[in-house]
């Protein structure tokens, strides 16, 4: 019946999930869902808050807080559509200069596509229309010829006259220029300082591209030279433990019966207690006592003989868990005798002297029993000075099926000996609680999946394949040999990024301690050959990821190393190295880490990552992309990018000087400029033309002749009618006439044109009125 | 530090309510919106100091100062419980003091006056008011009851760290919460909640995770963890947190220090890192930056060998504001190099 409800709900997908990944659902739960649900406007409700919604009700802890967070996560990527964003993906990086320049150039082909279009258009409407010839006499259609009418009146000493006859001269042109000069000279113009700022730009943006490629370039293959050694000398990751590292049930049970107090040896009398009872019991008197209780004082001695190993960064994982204010701790570490032992500090301390002063502490050794007795000349005194606790522990990284002789010799010594595992720890923790010894079966009951390390050589694929049994955990540990070096923050980053939300927060404690009890993680480095194994057994998923949470450690470390240090330039060449694997494995979506291409093609030869060359050299590197049945190898791959980039080159720089040419082209046929377009004979070419003259005379005037010079050559019109017109022929534009009126005595000049193709001319000698 | 150049400030007024930063984006406000609605208890947890018990006080003003028809209005201040390692169910609702009743041999007064109510009893009482509550039950001479408002308000009640408690207790607790009643024996007197469904009582509970708590409590509450701050998410709280102590020191504005915050949560961050028995909180940090800020080392490059002997000494007395161990300090002072 329920579940008939839950499939109704439209949550039900999800819910199962959350039930597929272990966190039961009651029935009240699913009600509590559906209540607020119901009870709340969709809109209320955004899809990517929904987790935030749903967690409340069911999470019991902050590691089911976060896995339900993931779950819900994907569980919405997948049935939206809209990618994940996992939580370690890299942030947007802020825009480049290489970016700018992109942008500056999808805005200039924007702007050139735009005027080529405008372009285009005008051309159309241009072309489409008939030529036209200058025919004198036969006016050009109105839409084509430039029409001009103008009153040209005469001047002031002709018109301020009214005893002397006059003109009024009426002009009509109706011409066009044969030819316009105009694309001539915008062309010139565009195409000269097109050309220069295309030429500019075009240097301007490569040779910065060449820059980026030569900054900083010295002493980056690797090879420290004698003025680098300044500190540190390599990238130490930091990691938030407490981020990545899930709670654990067991560790929080060991570290709460750590916390009871131990019994004190005295008992005190509770008067509250004692008051309330003596009320209880109807006045008569009744003394309440408890024993008293002391903080409980442990003394943790740590091998540390592969300092910063994954085993020796895991047990101190472990013991700050189980560290509290409710506790004393004291801690000391090993490496080759316990005998010697070092505090915090570094300061040098011997078990004899801790064994006289902190004897009243409970005594938990972390490492393996082969070193209290094996190789140890002392082993004797050894063992003599730690069976002076009484209540004496040990914790070693030996699985419990590996347990030989050594192991047996301190349980005869009534040590409390469990392996690391987390439950055998917890079993521990209630042992010293209750002062009693685990035994074997007891330890067997309580770890699940038992293995055992021997018979594996860690150095065979195979072997740490059927070790890990998991291919997804087997990828973890091949990712661990991306990086060059072994480092505890990078595995736990990666066992974030890889594994945190295919395995139980509950199991990561033992799934570490299993990676870890690996023998060469506690090294700082891997074997070239064995690295280069890792590598070529990398699913391209797991390395794509795994480099991408090392760029991300990387950026997280550039504020804390210096540049020139060795560290640094560590740093520098991971990060390149990185970002070119990404972009070579696909240049879309990594695109923002083109630039290292020709910093990698320059160093490449000289960099001090043998297996990881060999990898990619021997075409292994499955991120590359398949060539020749397959995969490209470094050569090849820049070959490629050499063509590809030249030809890009290339076409960049032709379009970067082919687009301001046209623009400023296109600019100047849009808007016309004054200095493109003058306006004057010097831009315009007229063919000559005939112009013709009408002259009417009015009722007063008597004039009988009128005189006309054309530049210099004079003609006469005999006024014999009212209306008499002279036509001149193929007269040069704007060629001065003048008109002499003879009147009598004084003549009237009226100074015209050949710009104008007809001049009415009126001979006025009434009085206006 | 010279003790005798120091500027007194107190830079009580950042703990207020209002200067608690809890955007409208933070999950923890639609968790404490689902515990009203579906009238739950949220457990709260997290490393001291994320402000676990800030957020109840920040829950009362908030709801105080919104009007909602849906809802009786809201006090202002939640009821706090404090949970002690001793603590029992009756200790939620009422106290008795056996000890001074005893000593009242005349037995002049009444029993009444030797008990004052906690604060889920306040919760239940200020359901119905003041008011009614002394209309319908003999109550008068409980001692505590002004602190009761006369009408009937909703309100939140804060038990505070509720894993101190033996872990009975936790499983009493929800069941004294569904009661909705509570009876003081010692006066044979059974109190009820209103019945008014718009007067709510948001309960809000937080815990250390000091230890594990039952699996039937855990299922009945809301559950929240609050994750240490982001760097952004400091930045916020101590621009709005230290702005007051600002002002009263006659600095400007804390926006003004921005930058040099951004350096101080990064070394901050750093020595978290390396505390192991007791990372330092939100709440030291604060502290820190009060101290930085009073001896003008807000600005200074930490882990500069160029700091000047006298910031160095200043440098590593501050270091007491947010390190509580002797093991924690060595391994800072090493990294700081002071």
């Amino acid at each position: 019946m329920h579940t008939a409800t839950i499939h109704n709900s439209p949550l039900a997908p999800l819910l199962q999930r959350l039930k597929m990944a272990g966190y039961s659902i009651s029935i009240e739960q699913m009600l509590d869902i559906h209540a607020f649900f119901l009870s709340t406007s969709l809109s209320e409700i955004n899809v990517d808050e929904l987790k935030y919604l749903i967690a409340p009700l069911i999470a019991k802890s902050p590691e089911d807080q976060e896995n339900i967070y993931g779950i819900i996560d994907g569980y919405i990527a997948e049935a939206v559509g809209t990618p994940k964003k996992h939580p370690f993906l890299q942030e947007r990086k802020p825009q480049t200069f290489r970016g700018k320049r992109t942008s500056i150039l999808i805005a200039l082909f924007a702007t050139l596509s735009g005027f080529l279009l405008a372009f285009a258009m005008s051309f159309v409407i241009t072309h489409s229309r008939p030529a036209f010839t200058l025919e004198p006499g036969v006016p050009p259609p109105d839409t084509i010829t430039i029409q001009k009418a103008d009153t040209i009146n005469p001047s002031p000493s002709i018109t301020s006259s009214k005893l002397l006859p006059a003109y009024e001269i009426t002009a009509t042109q109706k011409i066009m220029p044969v030819s316009i000069e105009r694309p001539t000279v915008a062309f010139r113009l565009a195409i000269i300082l097109g050309i220069l700022i295309g030429v500019l730009l075009s240097f301007f943006l490569f040779s910065v591209k060449t820059k980026e490629y030569t900054t900083g370039e010295s002493g980056e293959n690797g090879y420290m030279k004698s003025e680098d050694l300044t500190f540190p000398l390599t990238v130490d990751f930091i990691a938030d433990e407490h981020k990545l590292l899930s709670e654990n049930k067991a560790i929080l049970q060991a570290r709460k019966n750590f916390e009871k107090h131990m019994p004190g040896t005295s008992r005190v009398l509770n008067i509250e207690r004692s008051i309330e009872k003596t009320i209880a019991n109807g006045g008569a008197y009744t003394l309440w006592f408890e024993n008293t209780h002391e903080k409980r004082k442990l003394l943790f001695l740590v091998d540390a003989r592969f300092p910063g190993g994954h085993i020796e960064k895991l047990f101190d994982h472990l013991l700050k868990k189980i560290d509290s204010e409710k506790l004393s701790i004291e801690r000391y570490s090993y490496r080759q005798s316990l005998l010697e032992l070092r505090d915090a500090a570094g300061r040098m301390v011997s078990l004899k002297e801790i064994s006289n002063r902190d004897a009243d502490r409970q005594l938990v050794i972390i490492g393996e029993c082969e070193n209290i007795f094996n190789g140890n000349d002392h082993a004797e005194e050894t063992l003599r000075l730690l069976l002076r606790w009484p209540s004496r522990s040990m914790i070693t990284p030996v699985p419990l099926a590996d347990w030989g002789h050594y192991e047996g010799l301190l349980l005869q010594k009534q040590f409390r000996v469990v392996p690391a595992d987390i439950k055998a720890v917890e079993l521990l923790s209630y042992a010293i609680l209750l002062n009693n010894i685990p035994g074997a079966k007891e330890i067997s009951a309580k770890l699940k999946d038992a293995y055992s390390v021997s018979g594996f050589d860690f150095e065979s694929i195979k072997d740490l394949r059927d070790y890990l049994v998991d291919e997804d955990i087997f990828q973890f540990v091949c990712s661990l040999a991306v990086y060059p070096k072994i480092s505890w923050p990078l595995t736990i980053s990666l066992y974030d990024a890889l594994l945190r939300y295919k395995i139980p927060a509950q199991e990561q404690y033992d799934l570490l301690l299993k990676v870890a009890r690996i023998h060469w993680l506690n090294f700082d480095k891997l074997d070239d050959e064995l690295r280069l194994s890792l590598l070529n057994e990398l699913r391209p998923a797991t390395e794509r990821a795994a480099r991408k949470k090392i760029l991300e450690l990387l950026k997280e470390m550039e504020q804390s190393v210096p540049p020139a240090s060795p560290a640094g330039k560590e740093l520098e060449i991971q990060r390149t190295l990185n970002q070119f694997i990404l972009f070579a494995h696909n240049k879309k979506a990594f695109k923002e880490y083109s630039d290292s291409t020709k910093y990698i093609t320059r160093i490449w030869d000289e960099l001090q990552e043998q297996p990881l060359k060999k990898h990619i050299d021997s075409g292994k590197e499955k991120l590359f992309k398949e060539h020749a049945g397959r995969h490209m190898n470094m050569q090849e791959f820049f070959a490629r990018e050499k063509e590809v980039r030249k030809r890009r080159i290339t076409l960049g720089r032709i379009s970067v000087t082919l687009v301001p040419p046209l623009i400023i082209y296109l600019l100047m046929t849009w808007f016309q400029p004054g200095f493109a377009y003058l306006q004057g004979s010097d831009q315009l070419k007229y063919e000559p033309s005939d112009v013709s003259l009408v002259f009417t005379k009015d009722a007063c005037s008597k004039a009988d002749k009128v005189e006309i010079d054309v530049a210099g050559k004079h003609y006469y019109v005999s006024m014999a009618n009212e209306t008499e017109t002279l036509q001149l022929k193929q007269v040069e534009y704007d060629t001065p006439i003048k008109i002499i009126h003879y009147s009598g005595d004084l003549p009237r000049v009226a100074e015209l044109n050949a710009s104008h193709l007809s001049f009415s001319i009126k001979l006025v000698a009434c009085e206006k009125e | 530090m010279n003790l005798n150049d120091f500027t007194i400030a107190f830079g009580s007024y950042d703990k207020s309510a209002e200067n608690y930063h809890l955007p409208d984006d933070n999950p923890l406000k639609a968790a404490l919106f689902m515990a009203l609605k579906l009238g739950k208890p949220l457990l709260v947890t997290g490393e001291p100091g994320t402000g676990k018990t800030q957020l109840a006080y920040w829950a009362a003003w908030h709801l105080h100062n919104r009007s909602d028809s849906n809802l009786t209005p809201f006090l202002s201040r939640p009821f706090v419980f404090h949970t002690k390692t001793a603590s029992a169910g009756k200790d939620l609702f009422y106290h008795y003091d056996a000890i001074s009743h005893f000593q009242d041999k005349e037995g002049r007064k009444d029993v009444s006056a030797f008990i004052y109510l906690s604060a889920m009893g306040q919760a239940i009482s200020q359901t119905m008011g003041r008011r009614e509550l002394l209309g319908k039950y003999k109550v008068q001479g409980l001692k505590n009851l002004e602190a009761l408002g006369d009408e009937p308000s909703s309100s939140v009640l804060l038990i505070d760290e509720i894993d101190k408690a033996p872990r009975e207790f936790a499983n009493d607790l929800l069941d004294e919460i569904e009661n909705n009643k509570f009876t003081i024996k010692e006066m044979n007197t059974t109190i009820y909640r209103s019945l008014d469904k718009k007067t709510r009582v948001l309960v809000i509970l937080t815990s250390n995770n000091e230890s594990l708590l039952p699996e039937a409590f855990l299922r009945r509450c809301l559950y929240f963890n609050i994750s240490f701050p982001t760097d952004a998410e400091l930045m916020e709280i101590i621009i709005k947190r230290i702005g007051p102590f600002l002002e009263e020191t006659g600095y400007q504005s804390a926006l003004d220090f921005r930058s040099a915050y951004e350096q101080v949560i990064r070394v901050f961050r750093q020595i978290r890192e390396r505390s192991n028995v007791k990372k330092p909180s939100t709440s030291e940090l604060l502290d820190w930056i009060k101290v930085l800020h009073m001896e003008d080392l807000v600005y200074a490059d930490f882990q500069n060998d160029n700091l000047s002997d006298k910031q160095k000494r200043s440098l590593q007395l501050s270091l007491y504001t947010l390190l509580k161990n002797e093991q924690d300090l060595e391994a800072v002072k090493g990294f700081l190099k002071v």
